[in-house]
């Protein structure tokens, strides 16, 4: 899949820290969009029943609203109950004239011939899927008559032991998410299965691992990688290959069946080839629950008959697939789901905001799940263009305290960025702000200094490398970064805490020893015969 | 030296104020109280909108201003200072002048003086001198810290010596002119009008025991300050000041002073100079209580500070004492931890004033606290803006300590163990401990759930346990659940991270180890010690006969 084939979002390619992926994209780039407008940005720690979860809030003056995931206040909590239950949903949509998939569910107490009856009335193909079994385990689909649907039948309830199913018209089609806001759709994505291309030289081993190699290079697939498990060996047997075969150039191997993001499906954008009557069917969707202002729709669409059901609602859909599709356009959710709840802040204007200045994630969210913090409240994002700078500073200036007195002074100074110890003895210093304090910044650096520091030279350069998160960080890691954990560091290890119990305890010693001299009846006698002494 | 760690209140041992040094000591022991007592505590940076109008000084780094709220209101606090507390208040504590003016306007005794803007010119200023007895002070009027202050100026070359130092050299050319009164100075903390806390503020100084030296006397009271939460900030210092005033009074540093022999080391009685704080809340004589309390009402709006003054030693002075000083952001670590006497629950008593509604609630057993490192670190950095601690388990609180071994050690066991500890509302931490053994402490509120956590630490999937080892747990616990591993055995990162703190960590107890041995040998060598030696083998003889 090459880099061509798809299409990110500027303002946000370069501002996705590494500890953002998966799941944590919806919160992070919608409080993103909302910080970068202005907005006050705010997360803390909300309990669901025994769970916690960090949700998030934006605020102007007039109001405080309050989000979790992507969902925003303006879905109700009868529309959250209602999305939640799949037979609810149907009975919603049914009576708004959205068409569902027919079909209904049977418990262990319904007889055979009852179902039989049911299927017969629906009209085929139909589908049986077992409730509560997992990815689709003992799911039959298109089942076309009914000689089939009995056997089939007896296969789930008898032998499989399901006995409480559903029974559902067979909908031909392809699955779309839709993300539906305010009655507009947004964006579309469509799932692929797990799969490999051929380049007629690579085996699939390897081309699985450089599939895995491009997933890491997505903020949204980044730790969801394809394992080679039982499922994907299933599937390249059943294709007559082993991990070894090698492909023709661009032959298509699927490794599962399921599209699931999770397991190495890849999100598609094809906002593009929705049909007006597909963007109508999800549109309806959300009217027909009260209070669903926005929603991802899930809907099975046949191009050919142009004609789809819908299968789910879902009410905190992740959007991290619109935002970095595999291949496609992105969609900036983010931005339509600020309109719609701040729409005074249209008008923000990237392109005279072109910083691209984001938020540490990662010290905020650490605070919060670690139980210490209950909220925190991001500092407001400045508003103005940046001026980046790199400093390198020579001289005596490592372990003299000269990272924390940078860090001092570049925050007097209202700059962001990093200061960190090079292995050369030198320290570097990136800066961004505003140029008078930059000015200022920079003859900081060159005529004052901590006091066990001693400066020989300060060089100034121009700075390509985008900005930081807010705040001022010293960086302390670095060192032997690409060399991986040997022996010899566990080995390290183990020595320094045998002799770090072993100084504690000499030290215990110790001071037990020196308690003793000073407190025993003979430190006192002793002051007694030097006095005598004296005399 | 009786006290093993120094005097302390029991919700405030030693061990949990380790990271809130100087000023950010009378923040966290105020803001620990009221968040012990349930209420909601969040803690800013100077960029906040919330302190705009508020006098603050010295914000960097955060750590001194924070808020408390109940329900119906919150109050905003610098260091020991709540926004009850007028600006203007603020103003008239801090220009010694006007402090003055206002105490003299109420009555309050204070030394006859004046106060000299940069206008006047030395003639002037030398002319008042004339007009008071001696022996006199001359102070900066507004520098703090007893810096630049003059004490007991004898005749008028003094003064004019004095003037020059003051005004001249060290550049401070508003001045005031003051009577020295001679006695003991007391700082006493006020809050509405009553006395909480009053300690004797002794200048730095060493008791001769016959047998050490000066200078290791200095050393043995330092070991002693070093016991104490508030004073191992301050350790007595050897600098060219204390030199000169040892050789003044007669002494050098070897000379070894007879025993029971006081020698002051400087005439500033600040604790931050080596002062000695001696709690004397119980023996201050009503009459003097009442002169601190009303100096606090002369100035309107003061409902609660910190005010400094002498005891009249010349009975030939009618008043008993004289306010020199008035400190509406008081430090109040030397009432927390006193050398001598009893420490007393400043925090308590403000947060009595500002949340009066949660007077009941005592926290004298508390055992939970917040780290302010972590809490404050993205506002140190500036990552954020505000960070509020999570709200302080209310209740009795039971701990246990779980050791566990088996194949223990992994960090994805870690992060489930925390995961099952938050959910249940339990505190505490698992760290690693040598080879494969693992310590969890979780406490809370629920001693049922602390008890069943006994079972959960053996549920996680994959791994053996060969043995839990259980008991309570009567340490400080802090908020949250914290994986305090040393190092994350996946992570080279983790583990870079690691070396370097362990590496720092040898090097800080080589440094105790050898400081103590070094103490030892000194004792141990000493003429005296040796000759007792006979003394002590025939007492171990009959020790061990027996």
């Amino acid at each position: 899949m090459s880099r061509l084939e798809k299409e990110w979002l500027p303002h946000l390619e370069d501002s996705i820290p590494d500890e953002v992926n998966g799941d944590k994209l919806s919160m992070y780039s919608i409080a993103l969009e909302g910080w970068r407008r202005g907005l006050t940005t705010k997360f803390y720690n909300t309990k669901y029943g025994k769970k916690y979860e960090i949700n998030y809030s934006l605020s102007n003056k007039e109001k405080e609203l309050k989000f979790a995931v992507s969902k925003g206040p303006n879905v109700s909590k009868e529309a959250m109950k209602i999305c939640k239950n799949k037979v609810l949903t149907k009975e919603y949509l049914s009576e708004a004239n959205v068409s569902v998939p027919k079909g209904r569910n049977f418990n262990k107490n319904h007889p055979n011939e009852e179902i039989i009856e049911y299927a017969k009335t629906l009209g085929f193909p139909v589908v049986i899927k077992p409730v509560g079994a997992n990815l689709g385990k003992g799911v039959i689909p298109n089942i076309n008559n009914i000689k089939e649907f009995k056997t089939s039948l007896i296969q789930v309830r008898d032998v499989l032991g399901y006995r409480d199913i559903i029974v559902e018209q067979h909908i031909f089609g392809e699955e779309y998410r839709v993300y539906v806001v305010n009655d507009m759709v947004i964006g579309a994505i469509n799932r692929l299965p797990a799969n490999v291309i051929g380049d007629g030289k690579s085996t699939i081993n390897q081309l699985i691992r450089k599939k895995n190699y491009e997933r890491k290079q997505n903020p949204n697939l980044r730790g969801r990688s394809i394992k080679i498990d039982t499922e994907v060996k299933k599937n390249i047997k059943q294709a007559n290959y082993t991990l070894d075969s090698i492909l023709k150039k661009d032959e298509l191997l699927y490794l599962r069946q399921n599209s699931n993001v999770s397991t190495g499906g890849e999100p598609i954008d094809v906002t593009g080839l929705l049909t007006e009557e597909m963007k109508e069917l999800a549109v309806n969707a959300c009217r027909a629950v009260p209070g669903l202002s926005q929603a991802g729709v899930d809907i099975l669409f046949d191009i050919n008959r142009n004609h789809g059901v819908v299968i789910e609602l879902n009410t905190r859909p992740g959007i991290g697939s619109h935002l970095f599709p595999v291949k496609g356009q992105a969609r900036d959710i983010p931005k339509a789901v600020i309109d719609y709840y701040f729409p005074e802040t249209i008008d923000y204007d990237r392109k005279t905001h072109k910083n691209k200045i984001f938020y540490d994630y990662k010290a905020i969210t650490e605070l919060l799940s670690s139980g210490i913090a209950q909220e925190v409240v991001l500092p407001d994002c400045p508003q103005y263009d940046m001026v980046k700078k790199r400093y390198t500073v020579s001289g005596q200036v490592q372990k003299v305290g000269y990272r924390r007195w940078v860090q001092r002074m570049a925050l007097n100074n209202r700059l962001i960025g990093t200061v960190e110890n090079l292995d050369d003895g030198t320290v570097l210093i990136h800066v961004a702000g505003k140029e008078s304090d930059i000015d200022n910044f920079h003859s900081t650096l060159n005529i004052d200094k901590p006091k066990r520091a001693k400066v020989d030279k300060v060089v100034e350069e121009a700075d390509n490398r985008p900005i930081s998160a807010i705040g001022f960080e010293i960086i302390t890691k670095k060192k032997e970064a690409s060399v991986s954990l040997k022996k010899t560091d566990r080995k390290a290890i183990t020595k320094y805490e045998n002799e770090i119990q072993e100084l504690k305890k000499q030290r215990r010693e110790i001071e037990k020893k020196h308690n003793n001299i000073l407190q025993s009846n003979w430190w006192k006698y002793t002051t007694k015969v030097k006095q005598l002494i004296k005399k | 030296m009786k006290e093993e760690r120094g005097i302390s209140l029991p919700q405030l041992p030693n061990e949990i104020v380790v990271h809130a040094q100087k000023t950010r000591l009378d923040s966290f022991a105020i803001a620990l109280e009221g968040w012990r007592r349930g209420l909601k505590l969040k803690w800013y940076t100077k960029d906040s909108e919330y302190f705009q109008d508020m006098i603050i000084f010295g914000v960097n780094p955060p750590g001194r201003l924070y808020s408390l709220s109940s329900d119906e209101r919150t109050h905003y606090f610098f260091r020991s200072r709540g926004d009850k507390v007028p600006n203007s208040a603020v103003e008239i504590g801090s220009e010694k002048d006007d402090t003055k003016i206002w105490l003299e306007k109420a009555g309050v005794p204070v030394p006859r003086g004046k106060g000299f803007d940069e206008d006047a010119t030395d003639d002037e200023i030398i002319e008042f001198s004339r007009t008071i007895p001696y022996p006199q002070v001359l102070k900066p009027t507004n520098a703090s810290l007893g810096n630049g202050v003059v004490t007991n100026i004898r005749n008028e070359a003094e003064f004019r010596k004095a003037l020059h130092y003051v005004r001249v050299e060290l550049g401070y050319p508003e001045v005031i002119v003051e009577q020295h009164v001679a006695g003991k100075e007391y700082r006493v903390y006020v809050v509405g009008d009553q006395v909480i806390a009053a300690y004797n503020r002794v200048p730095a100084n060493i008791m001769g025991d016959g047998t050490h030296t000066i200078e290791e006397l200095i050393e043995l009271k330092n070991y002693e300050r070093r016991k104490n939460a508030r004073l191992k900030s301050c350790l007595i210092e050897m600098d060219k000041e204390i030199l000169e005033f040892v050789q003044e009074a007669g002494y050098t540093m070897q000379d070894v002073p007879e025993k029971g022999k006081l020698i002051y080391l400087r005439e500033k009685t600040n604790v931050s100079s080596g002062g000695d704080p001696i709690d004397v809340t119980d023996t201050m004589p009503d009459h003097i209580k009442q002169i601190a309390i009303d100096a606090l009402k002369a100035v309107p709006g003061l409902y609660h500070g910190g005010v400094d003054i002498i005891v009249n030693e010349d009975k030939s002075i009618k008043d008993p004492a004289v306010v020199i000083e008035l400190n509406p952001t008081a430090q109040i670590g030397g009432a927390l931890y006193p050398l001598r006497g009893k420490a007393r629950n400043i925090p308590a008593a403000i947060i009595d004033y500002y949340f009066p509604e949660t007077k009941g609630i005592d926290t004298t057993n508390s055992k939970v606290y917040f780290d302010m490192t972590t809490v404050l670190e993205p506002l140190e950095n500036r990552a954020a803006l505000e960070v509020e601690v999570a709200p302080a388990p209310m209740g009795e609180f039971f701990a246990k300590r779980y050791v566990v071994s088996g194949d223990v050690q992994r960090h994805s066991y870690h992060k489930w163990l925390k995961k099952q500890a938050l959910d249940n509302d339990l505190h505490g931490y698992v760290k690693n401990m040598v080879f494969d053994e693992v310590e969890i402490i979780v406490g809370g509120t629920d001693k049922a759930k602390i008890n069943e956590f006994k079972s959960i630490i053996s549920q996680y999937k994959n791994i053996h346990i060969k043995k839990i080892k259980e008991e309570i747990w009567k340490e400080p616990v802090i908020v949250g659940f914290e994986i305090a591993e040393r190092y994350n055995t996946n992570s080279l990162k983790s583990v870079n991270y690691a070396l370097r703190k362990m590496d720092k960590e040898l090097q800080y107890l080589t440094k105790r180890k050898n400081r103590l041995e070094k103490d030892n040998k000194h004792i141990l060598n000493s003429s005296s010690w040796k000759l007792t030696a006979p003394i002590r083998k025939v007492k171990e003889i009959v020790v061990g006969k027996r």
